[in-house]
């Protein structure tokens, strides 16, 4: 193993191999590999961590491990592991981190937003953001992790989005990627630099294949995504209610009568992501996790002034008559993110309601911490801290 | 702290993220950046979670204390933006707490030499030159003066003669009765014990301190350094207030006729103890407003403001590392077409000065306004 670290220390530079026991212990871990009650998944740390500035480091990395045998494991924004990029035995392998490759691109003649593994979502979404284009990407997934892991382009899913805009796949139109042989592959809009946003050519049509092969055909060093038009109007709409059971029944009439663009249903122990679209293909429910202990569905609408201001009528009257009741504004406010989120900018994963207030976790490390605000009462509470001028912006330091 | 208080508190930190950067939802109409000193210049393990993970491993078993985890940790400059961050947003990580935590816990012959040799130098109070405050008519309190409001003599002051008399030559200007400990001086606490991992000792001084400024019957202490506000504000049981020396700059300005400064256009950087810590943003805008000079803000300031990489002992022991994490604060210095770094921080100062393009000139608070008031002395950096 000594010469293969010399030998990326020559590829990449000596501070950007990295073999100390944090660094390889940080790599080794995540919220999965301990729960609370123990471990789900063991801590198998890398031999070495190696941070590539371009594809062309990341080529001879992938020659080198291949003639030595030697597994190699990537990470993209570097947030919640969740396992993938965990070396599968201990001590084994080379963790490959793609921080110092965050290059972003924008080309507004062919629409499309070209990335390296290392820019997360936020990035650059805010970026387009910021360019007022009147056109956008669409990402699923958090805010904070790489384009490029899996979940976020397989699922992509936004709760506030539903699938208006598909999953994160369709919205993927070029790869360049480097091959466990070496060679580097450019597919779909990435093969010409003039190539329009279309992801079945003019390349070979082979942009979704790496989706489906779990990283056993090389590693992705940049990808471009193609633009949707920003939603002239958003609003959303959260509503209360009694029970669980009336909750799911006012969410499934909503859902065939195909208004709203996606929602959330959130009960006991439970969030469900009612992601549907009334315009898309692709409908779909499913469980995702466990958190707050109130009933309540959060739904967005988008499209036309009076389209928006039609469905959330609509919608207001069909939750009341299953007992649902409005959320006050002050309530809504704490839950601010959630129209960015229906917009189809990078989800802001519902800052304020997720967020620990009493400083103390008794999630084990989950996702999200639970309990918080297991009731309306516990939720009325924060009204104090919405009503503040910097709306909680303060550091609690002061102790 | 238990192990399990330090695990506890470790798992609130699921690496979402959230603590590495700026993000639009707190700056609008600015992209994401990041923002933690060491976690932007050396990624990875470096990074606040890369921290947080420290308390992890070792509250577990699963990591054990070595030269690389120590030098890992003292490269936080302890800006408190990673815990910021995470309190505005997602969850609540006490990042502060944890990284103070584990300097407390790290094992004597792995903590650096530096930072032990200054968190002794705390509690020796020879060498100081506060006899100065007295020419400028400071009274003495530890000689029988009287004076409800006083000043505070920190380690960079207390034996800085230049900046000594600058104060003392505002405070006499200002009219107000500022007094001082000057012969036996108050144990000249800043962050620096918090560094070395020497919270206990920063107790005990704080004690004296508290119990010191009761029986003088002290209202109101004036801190020229903001680490040694920051740690009044959130270490001392006295009833007295703890205010930033800006403060009375500020106050005084307004009242007291001054002139104003011809300079060119100046930015500037908010110490993250005065800002982040001690909540003090807007006093020194309006002195560098009342000098007249014109104030171009960098992107990331007031309570988004970058640190300049001085803090948490990293410029005692490693200046080198400081001044490569104080470029990234000089490119955004840069892009505002000023020529002049205003800070009201004595480590910021050293660090910037040290670190700055040479078309660019880096001036304490302080000094400019001794000067607005006629101050002749040689202007000091610090």
């Amino acid at each position: 193993m000594k010469d293969i670290i010399t030998q990326l220390k020559k590829i990449v530079g000596d501070e950007w191999v990295r073999t100390d026991s944090l660094t390889r212990y940080y790599y080794a871990s995540d919220v999965m590999t301990h729960f609370g009650q123990g471990a789900l998944y063991p801590e198998n740390r890398p031999l070495a961590v190696v941070y590539p500035d371009s594809p062309k480091q990341v080529q001879p990395i992938v020659n080198l491990a291949r003639k030595n045998d030697v597994p190699i494991y990537p990470v993209g924004g570097g947030t919640v592991l969740l396992v993938g990029s965990i070396p599968g035995k201990a001590d084994c392998g080379i963790t490959l981190d793609f921080h110092r490759m965050q290059r972003i691109e924008v080309n507004k003649e062919r629409m499309v937003v070209r990335s390296q593994p290392g820019a997360t979502g936020l990035q650059v979404s805010q970026l387009i953001r910021g360019m007022d284009l009147g056109y956008r990407p669409y990402f699923g997934g958090s805010p904070g992790t790489s384009l490029f892991v899996p979940y976020q382009v397989f699922t992509g899913q936004n709760k506030m989005a539903g699938y208006q805009d598909g999953m994160g796949i369709n919205c993927v139109c070029g790869m360049e990627m480097v091959l466990s042989n070496g060679e580097i592959l450019r597919t779909g809009s990435m093969v010409h630099k003039e190539s329009p946003a279309w992801s079945h050519g003019p390349g070979p049509a082979l942009t979704f294949l790496p989706f489906f092969a779990n990283g056993g055909y090389g590693i992705v060093t940049e990808m471009e995504f193609r633009f949707f038009p920003t939603p002239q109007e958003v609003a959303s709409l959260w509503v209360t209610f009694p029970t669980l059971s009336s909750a799911v029944k006012a969410m499934y009439e909503v859902m065939i009568k195909e208004y709203a663009c996606g929602a959330t249903v959130m009960g006991p122990g439970c969030w469900t992501h009612a992601l549907y679209s009334s315009q898309h293909w692709q409908e779909g429910a499913h469980f995702v996790k466990g958190t707050q202990d109130i009933n309540l569905i959060g739904m967005s609408f988008r499209g036309s002034p009076a389209k928006v201001a039609f469905e959330r009528k609509a919608c207001t009257r069909m939750l009341k008559e299953h007992g649902g009741v409005v959320m006050p504004k002050w309530m809504v406010a704490i839950l601010d993110g959630h129209e960015e989120n229906a917009a189809g900018w990078q989800q802001i994963n519902s800052p304020k309601i997720c967020g620990t207030f009493t400083g103390k976790s008794d999630s084990g490390g989950i996702f999200v911490s639970g309990g918080v605000f297991d009731t309306l009462e516990k939720l009325a509470v924060c009204k104090l801290w919405a009503d503040l001028p910097c709306h909680g912006r303060t550091l609690q330091c002061g102790r | 702290m238990t192990k399990e208080e330090l695990l506890d508190k470790a798992l609130c930190c699921n690496r979402c993220g959230s603590c590495r950067g700026v993000s639009q939802d707190t700056v609008p109409n600015q992209a994401f950046s990041t923002q933690c000193p060491s976690g932007m210049t050396l990624l990875g393990a470096h990074e606040p979670a890369g921290l947080l993970y420290i308390a992890r491993g070792l509250a577990l078993g699963t990591l054990q204390w070595d030269r690389d985890i120590a030098t890992t940790l003292y490269s936080c400059t302890i800006c408190g933006y990673c815990e910021d961050l995470c309190n505005r947003g997602y969850r609540h990580t006490p990042a502060i707490s944890i990284l103070e935590e584990l300097r407390r816990i790290t094992p004597e012959n792995l903590k650096p030499k530096s930072l032990q040799k200054a968190a002794q130098s705390i509690t020796i109070k020879a060498h100081h030159k506060l006899s100065i405050l007295k020419e400028y008519g400071l009274p003495d309190l530890s000689e029988g003066g009287k004076a409800d409001t006083i000043l505070f003599v920190d380690n960079s002051l207390i034996a800085n003669e230049a900046k000594l008399k600058e104060i003392g030559f505002i405070i006499q200007k200002s009219g107000k009765k500022v007094g001082c400990f000057c012969k036996d001086p108050l144990p000249p606490v800043d962050t620096t014990l918090l560094n070395g991992g020497y919270q206990d000792v920063l107790e005990e001084c704080m004690e004296e301190i508290d119990a010191r400024l009761e029986t003088h019957g002290v209202k109101r202490v004036i801190c020229y350094n903001p680490e040694s506000l920051s740690v009044f504000i959130r270490f001392s049981n006295s009833r007295a207030e703890f205010i930033s020396i800006n403060r009375l700059y500020a106050e005084m300005l307004t009242k007291k006729p001054h002139k104003k400064l011809k300079l060119p256009a100046v930015t500037y950087q908010d110490p993250c103890h005065l800002g982040r810590y001690a909540k003090e943003y807007l006093a020194p805008r309006q002195v560098i407003n009342s000098l007249g000079l014109n104030l171009k803000e960098m992107w990331r300031s007031g309570f988004n403001a970058l640190c300049c990489g001085a803090g948490g002992g990293v410029l005692a022991d490693n200046p080198k590392l400081a001044k490569r994490y104080a470029r990234n604060r000089w490119e955004e210095a840069r892009a505002t077409g000023a020529k002049v770094m205003v800070t009201a921080c004595p480590f910021c100062t050293i660090n910037l000065q040290q670190s700055k393009p040479k078309d660019f000139k880096v001036m304490d608070i302080t000094s400019l306004v001794a000067h607005s008031y006629g101050y002749r002395g040689k202007v000091v950096a610090r």
